[in-house]
């Protein structure tokens, strides 16, 4: 069996991690760059090609798409879904999590909990929002990430205020309201059917993110039943059989967040588990049983 | 009936304004909207779009008039209306026009003849396509602009400039007399254009009809302009435009293209509510039929009683 790993240039530790794992457990397991790949068709046939290797020979791919390649990922995989080769999120997942209101939309639809959220291109009808919503707020760019792009607004004045400076990003700005918690969030990692590492962290001191790349803390975390069922009904609602799903723990629990490049440092330093060796078993397992 | 014409610009409102017109002249209710007077919302009751207060789900139909900087923000907006309110393109077949390498890629795969196409997003990449076509090449950028080029110098310049994340496509050039545009508006073609250095009536080939209609067909689009290539003796599809110019197809025809359209909108719009109607009844009686069997009031343990 051999598998086609697809990443970033720079093989961080998720992508060593899921080379050494994958190497264990297929027969042949090559990185491909995406930024080096280039798709090629005609009404006949379509390859994915890398130095003139057409990588839709492989058995499975393990898409590894950053931010900065969102759009010709979501090609990449369109592609290969075409070909029916074995991926472990679909190509609209990749589209979904890069854009985090769109996440929303496809977790509301799912009945999945989430925050009250509010978009809209024209900064005068989100001003009319931010006249009647409960502070304080957040304000998220559309396209942020790694807890990038997230501010807090105690008034509309502040509220205001960030919006004026977030406006240098040319992205659309959305408001979100704030579930109140002490600055920890759960983040579960979800493959197949399963829950199989969680953990909690916990947002450093003076900062209310609780990201690892934002000096977040992680330890390990048991999730309960409901948490593990928000998990599962997130990741699903988003296609995905390879997900990190973050929630906000408390009385009432909500997701605020699905992850289709999530880091594995935190949660296996956290958990002690070997998360990369379960996402390469699983794509395995697709492999074998198409 | 309740129709929403959803623009992105001034000429999208201008065009809006127009078909708003007709199809009040039919007997409709139609409202041209402002794409960014929108909001949208999402919670964990459901997600709902709104303009001016008035919930875009109440609307009978929605027509859009998409252009490519708003594209992400039209496919949010029908991805939540999709299941409540006839949208004028399917929520899964927009996302095709996400890229040109894509919805190509679907003609080509509908036997609709596509010359190879190859596609990259980095200047490294590049360069290999570069050795596969060799020059001269057409480029096509996301934003529509197609740029032919000659030679390598021109190419490193352009490539060296794009930002990351950027799909280009590349293709050989041909080099036509000219182009062939039609507007097919619901199940017929209603113009059909050459356009060389000035734009004249064509006297249609059955091929391009049969095309035309074929790709309407298959995007479940209330209206689409497609344009053609001729290549050997036959007819390339080049490019599918969701907002076509429907103003100028009016001026070289002289058709009323506008009562067309509203005619069209009225009659797509109620047949595909119908549909909807039937699968929500469909959907809730499969519904009540598996709660029913859940309790024990039908199924197998009903009948051994």
């Amino acid at each position: 069996m051999k598998l086609a790993l697809l990443g970033p240039e720079e093989r961080r530790y998720s992508e060593l991690r899921l080379l050494k794992e994958a190497k264990k457990v297929f027969e042949t397991v090559t990185y491909f760059p995406i930024s080096k790949l280039v798709l090629e068709f005609d009404e006949k046939e379509v390859k994915i090609l890398y130095r003139g290797k057409n990588i839709l020979e492989y058995d499975a791919l393990l898409p590894r798409i950053p931010k900065s390649y969102m759009k010709f990922g979501y090609l990449l995989l369109c592609f290969a879904r075409e070909q029916k080769i074995p991926i472990p999120i679909s190509p609209e997942s990749v589209l979904y999590t890069h854009n985090k209101f769109l996440t929303l939309i496809a977790l509301a639809q799912a009945n999945v909990p989430i925050p009250k959220t509010y978009l809209s291109l024209k900064r005068a009808t989100l001003e009319k929002i931010l006249e009647n919503i409960k502070y304080p707020v957040v304000l998220k760019l559309l396209y942020g990430c790694a807890g990038k792009g997230v501010m807090f607004a105690d008034s509309k004045q502040s509220a205001i205020s960030i919006m004026d400076m977030l406006e240098a990003f040319k992205q659309p700005v959305f408001v979100e309201e704030f579930i109140k918690n002490p600055g920890e969030d759960i983040r579960a990692f979800v493959i197949g059917e399963e829950l199989v590492a969680c953990m909690k962290r916990k947002a450093k001191k003076g900062e209310r993110r609780a990201n690892i790349a934002a000096g977040g803390v992680g330890e390990k975390y048991e999730a309960g039943d409901e948490e593990r069922d928000l998990a599962l009904r997130a990741a699903k609602a988003l296609g995905m059989k390879v997900a990190a799903v973050d929630i906000l723990p408390g009385k009432k629990k909500y997701v605020i967040e699905v992850n289709v490049y999530p880091g594995l440092k935190g949660i296996e330093n956290a958990t002690g588990i070997n998360v990369a060796r379960k996402i390469v078993e699983k794509v395995y397992e697709l492999a074998t049983s198409v | 009936m309740k129709v929403g014409i959803i623009y992105f610009s001034k000429r999208g409102r201008e065009e809006a304004e127009r078909i708003c017109n007709a199809v009040k002249e039919e007997g409709e209710e139609c409202f041209p909207i402002d794409a960014k007077t929108i909001l949208l919302y999402a919670g964990e009751d459901d997600a709902a779009a709104f303009s001016q207060e008035n919930g875009l789900r109440s609307f009978d139909s929605l027509v859009f008039l998409p252009e490519e900087e708003y594209f992400e923000f039209a496919y949010m907006i029908i991805k939540i209306v999709y299941d409540y309110t006839v949208t004028s393109i399917p929520c899964e077949k927009f996302r095709l026009f996400f890229n040109r390498a894509l919805i190509q890629r679907f003609l080509a795969s509908h036997k609709l003849s596509v010359r190879k196409v190859y596609a990259f997003s980095e200047a490294t990449a590049a360069n290999f396509v570069l050795k596969e076509l060799k020059l001269p090449v057409i480029l096509q950028f996301p934003d529509g602009r197609r740029i032919p080029i000659k030679s390598e110098d021109t190419f490193t310049e352009l490539i060296s400039g794009i930002k990351r994340d950027t799909v280009i496509t590349a293709e050989k050039p041909l080099k036509p007399e000219f182009l062939v545009w039609t507007l097919v508006i619901g199940d017929e073609v209603i113009a059909c254009e050459k356009k060389g250095e000035s734009i004249s009536p064509f006297n249609t080939p059955s091929e391009i009809i049969e095309k035309s209609l074929k790709v309407s067909s298959l995007l479940s689009t209330f209206f689409c302009q497609v344009n053609f290539i001729p290549y050997r003796n036959s007819f390339l599809v080049n490019e599918v435009r969701l907002f076509p110019d429907f103003a100028l197809f009016e001026k070289i025809t002289g058709k009323n293209v506008y009562k067309i359209l509203a005619s069209s909108i009225i009659s797509k719009a109620k047949e595909r509510k119908k549909e909807m109607i039937k699968r929500s009844i469909s959907q809730s009686i499969n519904g009540i039929k598996r709660w029913l069997l859940e309790i024990g009031i039908i199924g197998p343990r009903r009948e051994k009683i």
